[in-house]
């Protein structure tokens, strides 16, 4: 006998009893299910048409394209354009911050230094430096999580993790 | 209104096993879950990452307090807005919930590992804490079934500290990664066992333990049932049932019953018992005190093995310190498990461009890394209490928590990433980053104590049978009755505690004492 038989909701077990004082103030809302759409629609969300062509500077840099796609090729300055605008302010003012260093400087590549450090858990207390190692970070993972990355690697035996599906839960109610 | 002979709050791995054990016994019970049912045909799915809105990066602010929350699972968790809690500013506190029918049971990570006389008696073996009320042998025999229960497999080793299961011999082989791990330990004094686990990917109170139950057509589970307070027998003092109120109706009930077992999760248990009568089972003073866990330091090392040595499995290295002798830098000790054939994170190679790409593809598969388990010593000051200044959605206040690690688990902290690296180099395995920073307290899903079982009513909240001192037909089964924790995953003890409180149970009830 499956467990379902032995399920009752619990007015089927109690009947209605007499109090039914409504303590509860307010319905946990359902999260927005996310904005999937946004992702594609054209326009910034957050960045300035100044930080949106330094993210993408940065991008070709960082994680450019060599036998597999890179991070401009995959989308990721436009994710993290959508990301962003939905992080907390902490994190935005972190790649403001940053990403108008990297707008003012003619080479990039001479700030880099920070990244040829080893890394600890501690994020660096030089904030362009913990700029740098987010942007690395997050650019590496928009670009691993995008599809034009998992068409690319299909068939290769190693490479770096892509999106090949998993478990997903809706919401229960 | 119908009265049954025992409600039980809360569905998962403890609620579970008491529902299967009592209906066994001829017992009518009733259980209640604060969740829905979940469907897996209906609820879940099949996406790849890309398909995400936030392509696995998650939505901020969504869970602030749990980092196992991904964009895939996300609908399984207790949301934070509808169930807040509070801390000391600072002093943050990870609290870890899944309000559904099966409870935390339907994601654990199925390790499961025997307690032994170290966690039993270890006030006896170092002067610190407080013993249990029972002995490893009282326990053993209830181990052996919750081996059975749970399709446990392992690899006996004859260790003391880590008592052998009595489930399926693991026979497993071994790949070079994993011999060169247990080789290297081996050197350091450290034993080297193979991962004991629950069988199956769905090891859960609903699978394993509810249809059981069910079958005996003595069970009724009310889902959806947030339970408020447990209501008292004004003239025997005696627990009468429970208030709770409906999730989905939002109407106010009143279920009665000749015992009341909570097993709604450590500390969801605790909260019931100190939003019910003032003082009610706690002549002691000790409910809610004594919180404590196991700390966890996530790759404490993360390494790559040599290129082209076959890896792949990983293991768990047993605690080792103040086993056969005494260290002088802490009490207790720590365990790893660790894990072959990851690929590291970007993060770990001090690279970029081209360079890091390479290195990464490189590298890949070639990952090792390993997690500090170490035991956290229960201490008074580390509780939770009601916190009058805010409530959840349902009107029911909300706990305040307080927990921090101290010296002697910092003590441990340095020296696991020390004897970790060491590993690593006796391995052959080259270290890439070694930290000994512990994740916040509860993020190890291990929060145990609060309602502690004890010999002397005056310091302990529940007798060896995890029966109140106080409230003779109240009953407290999951893992707040815990003394100690030693750093063994917690779940198989939880299950095997709960079988011996139950026989007791059933045996009282038939005599008519309860």
């Amino acid at each position: 006998m499956a467990l379902a038989a032995a399920v009752r909701p619990a007015g089927a077990v109690f009947g209605q009893q007499p109090e039914a004082a409504p303590k509860v103030t307010d319905e946990p809302g359902l999260p927005a299910p996310g904005l999937p759409d946004e992702v594609a629609q054209p326009g910034l969300h957050f960045f300035t048409a100044e930080e949106m062509v330094a993210l993408r500077r940065l991008a070709d840099v960082l994680i450019p394209k060599t036998t597999t796609p890179g991070a401009v090729e995959c989308g990721a300055p436009e994710f993290l354009d959508f990301y962003l605008a939905r992080s907390d302010r902490r994190r935005q003012e972190l790649y403001r911050q940053g990403l108008g260093r990297v707008a003012g400087a003619g080479e990039i590549e001479p700030l880099f230094a920070p990244l040829r450090e080893a890394w600890t858990p501690q994020p660096p207390a030089d904030a362009f430096a913990a700029f740098l190692r987010a942007a690395k970070e997050d650019l590496w993972r928009a670009t691993v999580s995008s599809r034009a990355w998992a068409t690319a690697i299909q068939g290769r035996r190693r490479g770096a993790p892509a999106g090949s599906g998993a478990d997903y839960w809706y919401p229960v109610e | 209104m119908q009265k049954h002979d025992v409600i039980i709050v809360g569905s998962g791995m403890t609620g579970g096993t008491a529902a299967r054990a009592l209906t066994a016994k001829g017992v009518s019970v009733l259980v209640l879950d604060a969740g829905p049912v979940l469907d897996f045909a209906r609820h879940r799915g099949n996406k790849s990452v890309y398909e995400l809105p936030y392509r696995g990066f998650n939505r901020p602010g969504r869970f602030p307090h749990l980092t196992q929350a991904s964009e895939f699972n996300a609908n399984l968790w207790a949301d934070e807005q509808a169930n807040p809690y509070t801390y000391p500013e600072g002093e943050p506190y990870y609290w870890v919930r899944v309000r559904l029918v099966g409870g935390k049971s339907l994601l654990w990570g199925r390790w499961s590992l025997r307690l032994s006389d170290y966690e039993f008696r270890c006030k006896d073996h170092d002067g610190e804490g407080e013993n249990w009320p029972i002995r490893y042998r009282d326990l053993e025999p209830y181990y052996d079934r919750a081996d059975a229960l749970l399709r446990v497999s392992a690899k006996r080793e004859n260790l003391p500290q880590l008592p052998d299961s009595k489930g399926a011999e693991d026979t497993s082989g071994e790949s070079e990664a994993v011999r060169r791990v247990r080789e290297a330990a081996a050197k350091m004094g450290m034993p080297v066992t193979r991962p004991r686990r629950a069988g199956g990917a769905l090891a859960s109170s609903v699978n394993l333990l509810f249809p059981a139950a069910a079958a005996t057509g003595r069970l009724t589970l009310v889902p959806n049932a947030v339970v408020r307070e447990v209501t008292v027998d004004r003239s025997t003092g005696l627990a009468s049932g429970l208030s709770f109120v409906d999730r989905v109706t939002r109407r106010e009930y009143r279920a009665q019953a000749r015992v009341v077992l909570l097993a709604a999760s450590t500390l969801e248990s605790t909260r019931i018992l100190l939003n019910s009568a003032s003082g009610f089972a706690n002549s002691s003073g000790a409910l809610g005190h004594y919180l404590f866990d196991q700390f966890y330091i996530k790759a404490v090392v993360q390494a790559v093995t040599p290129d082209g040595m076959a890896s792949g499995g990983g293991g768990y290295v047993v605690r080792f310190r103040n086993v056969q002798q005494r260290d002088r830098r802490f009490l207790r000790g720590y365990a790893y498990d660790f894990g072959t054939r990851g690929t590291p994170d970007a993060r770990y190679f001090p690279l970029y461009g081209g360079a890091l790409k390479q290195a990464i593809e490189t590298h890949a598969g070639r990952g090792f890394s390993m997690t500090t388990m170490g035991e956290a010593l229960p201490r008074f000051e580390n509780h939770v209490r009601i916190d009058n200044s805010k409530t959840d959605v349902w009107g029911i206040p909300v706990l305040h928590i307080r927990q921090t690690y101290g010296e002697n688990e910092r003590a441990m902290a340095r020296d696991s990433m020390e004897t970790a690296e060491e590993l690593c180099h006796k391995a052959g395995f080259r270290v890439l980053a070694r930290h000994d920073r512990m994740v916040p307290p509860g993020e190890s899903i291990h929060e145990l104590g609060t309602c502690r079982m004890g010999s002397n009513p005056r310091t302990s909240v529940l007798n060896q049978f995890q029966q109140s001192h106080d409230v003779k037909n109240l009953f407290v089964i999951d893992g707040s009755s815990f003394v100690s924790g030693g750093v063994q995953n917690p779940t198989l003890t939880m299950v095997a505690l709960a079988l011996r409180s139950c026989e007791y149970l059933a045996g009282e009830m038939g005599k008519g004492n309860l």
